[in-house]
């Protein structure tokens, strides 16, 4: 099925507004009675399935090996059932991890998320044996740290869990589980910590996660936008992250983190636009350094959408804004070139913007060659040729310099293209152009809503407590009060209510 | 999730932002004309009877017990007899959103594009207001704030132009050689306007008298970024110069220098296309307000819609600044006549209420 | 109905752009931007205009600066515009004018009428400098001087510096216009000459309202300047035929100048301008120490000097009837309207009693201790 059928049958499916049931009977069509003939009959062509026979208890082991953990499987299945007699079988399935079956539906469903399924003259028993091949602990790829942890979370649910448990000793984090994809079944855990987060946001988001109807799910990152308000919106509505320590500080802060089977990267929620331009590493340098960071990713974060397009709004229309020292220099590298500066930005924008997708899909050392060829060798001799002016070609390269120091790599993608609308109009309008793209942009922000929670706070509406970490990294005694956004009941960081 | 209310900062900026507008520009210069040297005192008088008036609006809103302006003149007028004034105030409403955007659109075409259609900008930036006023008040209110605050990031630059200030140019006599104070009054009244519409926003607004104060601070807010803007006039250029000077504030911008830009009035102009948005897109949201009480079954967005598009053939007539700066002083004449006009009704409605409801009780 | 708004809305902003481009583009290098224009003036009532447009020529990979250069006789600036754009490759544009020089004559005449076009053209930036030049205006853009880097950078530089340093007091467009519409101050501008293959600023041209009247010798500056506002750096040296005083250099002079208004018993103001200077010396010839307590009698003979070479200054303006200096402003601001108003009148200053007083300290002598 192609990407398009994909989206089509969903956005039907939402308009419909059907309520859609996680409930384990969900896909496998209701086979007949609970026999080792039917459930073989479900599997059928599914040459992966592995039969094991056991003549001496009459027993038949239903299950995928590449689903199961070896050891478990020996400890829990196999070796209970070697060791024993006939007569003490009903003994051993009186044992904890063997679950009666009810009927083939449940059975053909545990088999497939990893159980074991045992069919004995006196019933059909699961055993979960659940343990599949998963990578191990690595560095996050996207988000490397300095400082901090270095630990970060991979596709195994199971180990993401444990790195947030580790790290948060309390009963209070609670975890709620779902499955939404029609297909592939995927699990959704909904993390919070009871008595900080608003519960609120928790029903919102159930809500939100049971009205998923989408085939199958295969990242945290598509996930934001299956459950986000406006699936129109420019930007990013929830923040993802692979990094734990942002994970943990954000359930201590009050809001949720979801984690997303088969996927390194949670979803936090609600996010606020600013939270985006936050790293961990802010809180681990001292805090006038860290204020020092936040501040110049906010400069980072003007300069990559307002720097070309101001080139091409001054050097078209306002010509009179340039100081005399720059004008000489600017016009002469102006004066070789062909086109009007609009069509010349969008050029060189254009030309960065493919190089910076190409190293990305790129193994290292190719991407390296890349990254030579296109800013050292294409740079130096666009500029000769006549084809572009030096001016320009700082202004694109800061701007694109500028668009990798904001931390989350979705934001940056939006900025970039934010760029090209405030380009487009600079182009056309000047000065006038440029405002009323910015003006169009604060407009969609203050409309956006992260979990229905506004997007643009704390600036709007303003929460004046909230700005000492936000737009700069307080001391840590002034950091003592969760942030607004989460609508937490408990204010204090520090000393919780009980 | 439900409506949330308007913070009360919000409204405070929103009001302030309302006010303010391109009215800076030339504000010194309607100062130095009409009430001559140190005019800028007159600013303090009128910002106290602006607060007069606030306070009578203050006074709907704490008899009327919160209610929404409509509920409260509902409540005690016929409504036939209400139906005239909604109609008439919110054309009024519309045709000062709609030369608010003429104004800026015919200065913005003189001093950057003398040859591009005024028709396209202005439609330009009706868009800009549509989708402003479409968000709700709400929204609209966060999207000021984030506006507001880079408005008033400018507000240091001012301060960079001290070094050619003198206050020997303010000279000691107040209010000689001018001429008018009449005519003067009404125009730096008008600069003030904007704080009327706090009556429309009971019904957003939390549910306690606090914001009723925070009117007052955006009051406060635009008559100080006024003084400043109007004593820095007067000693940055002197008061026989300014009345010469169309626009001194931009000359004052187009003084500045910095190492890498310089002559920033153009760009400082474009920025107030954020003020614009907000006066104009308040002015329109309240006459939707007006007519949606007319017509309550409308879509209000259609309603909107329609408000904006008769109001853009209507502002084709006027074709030059003057013709507009003429239309604004018969305009805030009738806009002064609502500010005080409407919170009367309220106030008449009320007590008739209050008569009927003794009456009903004895 | 929403979804249809939305989308109607997005149409809309996108047929704004298509067709929305705007045709007032001055795009950088196909703009032929002024630096200099200059005013001539010429037989009758009619002027010479002559402007520099600086031009840079592509030509394959090289680029060559160069200069265009038009002059025309006309009634107006902006007729002259017209008709030097028939010669021009270029459009153009007055947003990065930095000088306009009048000649003598010209300003003698009246500058208003020409100011007009200056004040109203919103691109013209009143922080263009403007200075009087004896001779023609022409002469100096059309020729460029051996030695020095182009003519309209030359120019701009060296008025630049001069204010920089504060051998000159600081007047752009905004100040000239400024004292010409305020009361009780008139403006000034720099004199401009061409001394064989040099510029030079060669004084300070007094005007009252929009005419020149009057001029002040380059040497005069400093005397002038001490009075005109307050410095805190700057350069001075004079010499008198003395055995006491040969020759004496100063540098970073620091001034305050007080204004202090009183009236005589005939009803006449009387000001009284006390000047306290500070100076380091940088080179003396003379027969004083400035070790010991002589450097008090130094201190005392250049007070004196200064003080008349001042009174002087203000003798002069007072004959001219010009108050370039801004008495009249500190009147202003200690009498009452009405008195104001029946003082303030033509040559106002000439009713005045001025007295300069001044002393003189030396803050340091430099590296040589003696």
């Amino acid at each position: 099925m192609s990407m398009l059928q994909f989206i089509s049958k969903w956005v039907q499916a939402k308009n419909k507004k059907s309520d859609h049931s996680d409930s384990p009977q969900g896909s496998p069509q209701a086979p007949g009675a609970l026999t080792l003939q039917n459930v073989q009959e479900e599997f059928k062509d599914c040459s992966d399935l592995t039969h094991y026979t056991m003549p001496e208890l009459q027993a038949d082991l239903l299950f995928f090996a590449h689903q199961l953990d070896a050891q478990a499987y020996e400890r829990d299945v196999l070796r209970p059932l070697l060791n024993i007699k006939r007569e003490e079988l009903e003994q051993l399935l009186r044992r904890s991890q063997f679950i009666a079956a009810e009927d083939a539906v449940q059975t053909v469903h545990g088999i497939l998320n990893g159980y074991v399924a045992l069919f004995l003259p006196q019933g059909v028993y699961l055993v979960d044996a659940y343990g599949p091949e998963k990578r191990s602990i690595e560095q996050s790829e996207s988000e490397s740290a300095i400082n901090g942890p270095h630990d970060a979370f991979n596709e195994s649910l199971g180990t993401n869990l444990g790195l947030i448990r580790s790290r948060l000793k309390s009963n209070r984090l609670k975890v709620l589980q779902y499955t939404a994809g029609e297909l592939s079944k995927t699990k959704i855990c909904v993390l919070y910590i009871d008595g900080i987060a608003d519960m609120e946001y928790v029903r919102e988001m159930e809500e939100r996660i049971k009205a998923i109807e989408f085939s199958s799910l295969y990242d945290g990152t598509m996930l934001t936008q299956l459950i986000d308000d406006f699936p129109n919106a420019l930007f990013p509505l929830f923040q993802t992250s692979e990094r734990t320590d942002i994970a943990v500080s954000k359930l201590n802060e009050g809001k949720l983190v979801l984690i997303e089977e088969h996927s390194p990267s949670v979803i936090i929620a609600p996010s606020s636009f600013f939270e985006f331009f936050t790293t961990p590493d802010d809180y681990y340098n001292r805090w006038v350094v860290g204020s020092a960071l936040r501040v110049l990713r906010y400069i980072a974060f003007l300069i990559t959408i307002c720097l070309t397009p101001l080139y091409v709004a001054i050097t078209t229309y306002h010509y009179e804004m340039i100081p005399e020292n720059l004008l000489i220099s600017l016009t002469e590298s102006r004066s070789r070139v062909p086109f009007p500066p609009i069509i010349e930005a969008l050029l060189m924008e254009g030309t960065i913007e493919m190089l910076r997708e190409a190293g990305a899909r790129l193994p290292t050392k190719i991407g390296q060659t890349i990254g030579i060829v296109g800013g050292i060798v294409i740079g130096t001799a666009a500029v000769q040729a006549g084809f572009t002016s030096n001016i320009l070609i700082i202004s694109v390269a800061m701007s694109a310099i500028a668009s990798f120091v904001v931390p989350s790599y979705i934001m940056s993608g939006s900025l970039r293209l934010v760029r090209f609308g405030l380009l487009i109009l600079s182009g056309m309008l000047g000065n006038f152009g440029f405002c009323a793209g910015i003006a169009l942009i604060i407009i969609h922000l203050a409309k956006l809503t992260s979990l229905g929670a506004p997007y643009t706070i704390p600036a709007a509406p303003v929460k004046l407590r909230d700005w000492n970490d936000i737009f700069i990294r307080g001391p840590f005694w002034a950091l003592n009060r969760r942030p607004s956004q989460t609508r937490s009941t408990n204010v204090s960081l520090n000393k919780m209510k009980k | 999730m439900a409506q949330e209310k308007l913070h009360r900062f919000s409204i405070a900026m929103l009001i302030f932002n309302t006010q303010a507008g391109v009215v800076q520009f030339t504000l010194p210069r309607t100062i130095a004309t009409y009430f001559g040297t140190n005019g800028w005192i007159i600013l303090i008088l009128v910002y106290l009877i602006v607060a007069l008036n606030i306070m009578l609006i203050n006074a709907v809103y704490r008899l009327g017990k919160g209610k929404s302006l409509f509920d409260i003149l509902q409540g005690g007028l016929p409504r036939f007899m209400l139906i005239p004034v909604y109609l008439a105030v919110g054309s009024l409403f519309a045709l000062i959103g709609c030369l608010v955007v003429k104004q800026y659109v015919l200065i913005y075409q003189m001093i950057i594009f003398p040859s591009t259609s005024d028709l396209m900008l202005k439609i330009f930036v009706d868009i800009l207001i549509f989708l402003f006023v479409t968000k709700g008040i709400y929204n609209m209110s966060k999207a000021n704030l984030l506006m507001v605050f880079i408005l008033l990031a400018i507000v240091p630059s001012g301060f960079m132009m001290l070094g050619d200030f003198d206050l020997l140019r303010l000279s000691p006599y107040v209010f000689k050689e001018g001429r008018d104070w009449l005519k003067g009054f009404a125009s730096v009244y008008a600069a003030f306007m904007g704080y009327e519409l706090s009556i429309l926003l009971f019904p957003y607004a939390e549910k306690n008298n606090k914001w009723l104060k925070y009117v007052h601070l955006g009051n406060s807010i635009s008559l100080l970024i006024y003084l400043f803007v109007a004593l820095l006039c007067y000693g940055f250029f002197n008061y026989h110069e300014l009345k010469y000077l169309s626009f001194p504030m931009l000359d004052m911008f187009g003084y500045m220098q910095f190492p890498f830009v310089e002559r920033i009035q153009n760009f400082i102009f474009s920025l107030f296309l954020f003020s614009i948005i907000v006066t104009s897109g308040m002015y329109f949201w309240s006459s939707q307000q007006m007519y949606s009480a007319v017509l309550p079954k409308a879509p209000w967005k259609l309603l909107l819609f329609l408000i904006m598009t008769l109001a853009i053939g209507v502002s084709y007539i006027p074709k030059s600044l003057i013709i507009v700066e003429q239309w604004f002083d018969v305009l805030s004449l009738f806009e002064i006549g609502a500010a005080i006009g409407l919170p009367l009704l309220a106030l008449l409605a009320i007590l008739i209420q209050k008569g009927r409801s003794k009456r009903h009780a004895s | 109905m929403h979804r249809r708004v939305r989308i109607g809305v997005l149409v809309l902003i996108f047929l704004t752009i298509a067709t929305g481009c705007s045709k007032d583009n001055n795009i950088l290098e196909r703009a032929g931007y002024v630096r200099t224009v200059g005013f001539d003036a010429e037989k009758g009532d009619m002027i010479r205009v002559t402007v520099n447009i600086p031009i840079i020529i592509a030509e394959a990979s090289e680029t060559q600066q160069q200069e265009e250069i038009f002059s025309k006789i006309v009634r107006s600036s902006k007729e002259a515009r017209i008709l030097m754009q028939r010669k021009t490759s270029r459009k153009m544009v007055s947003g990065q004018i930095n000088t306009i020089l009048f000649n003598e004559e010209l300003s003698r005449r009246g500058l208003w009428s020409h100011m007009d076009t200056l004040l109203r053209d919103f691109t013209i930036s009143k922080r263009t400098e403007i200075a009087v030049v004896e001779g023609a205006a022409r002469d100096i853009i059309e020729t460029h001087l051996p030695g020095h880097s182009r003519t309209n950078q030359y120019i701009d530089r060296l008025l630049k510096k001069e204010f920089e340093n504060q051998t000159l007091p600081h007047v752009l467009l905004h100040h000239f216009c400024r004292d010409y519409f305020d009361e009780g101050r008139d403006p000034i501008t720099p004199v401009l000459t061409r001394s064989d293959k040099d510029l030079e600023v060669n004084g300070i041209a007094l005007f009252k309202k929009d005419r020149m009247v009057g001029k002040l010798s380059a040497s005069d500056i400093f005397y002038f300047s001490i009075m005109y506002h307050d410095q805190n750096r700057g350069e001075f040296t004079l010499g008198l035929n003395r055995p006491e005083l040969y020759s004496i250099s100063f540098h970073a002079i620091n001034n305050s100048t007080r204004k202090t208004i009183s009236k005589t018993p005939e009803g006449k103001y009387r000001v009284e301008i006390k000047i306290d200077i500070h100076g380091g010396i940088t080179e003396y010839i003379g027969n004083l120490k400035m070790s010991t307590s002589e450097r008090a009698e130094l201190e005392q003979i250049l007070s004196r000097h200064i003080e008349e070479e001042c009174n002087r200054i203000v003798k002069k303006m007072q004959q001219l009837g010009v108050d370039s200096i801004g008495i009249g402003q500190h009147i202003r601001n200690k009498v009452s309207y009405k008195e104001w108003r029946a003082f303030y009148k033509d040559n106002y200053i000439q009713d005045m009693d001025i007295v300069v007083h001044t002393s003189f300290k030396v803050k340091n002598f430099g590296n040589f201790f003696y």
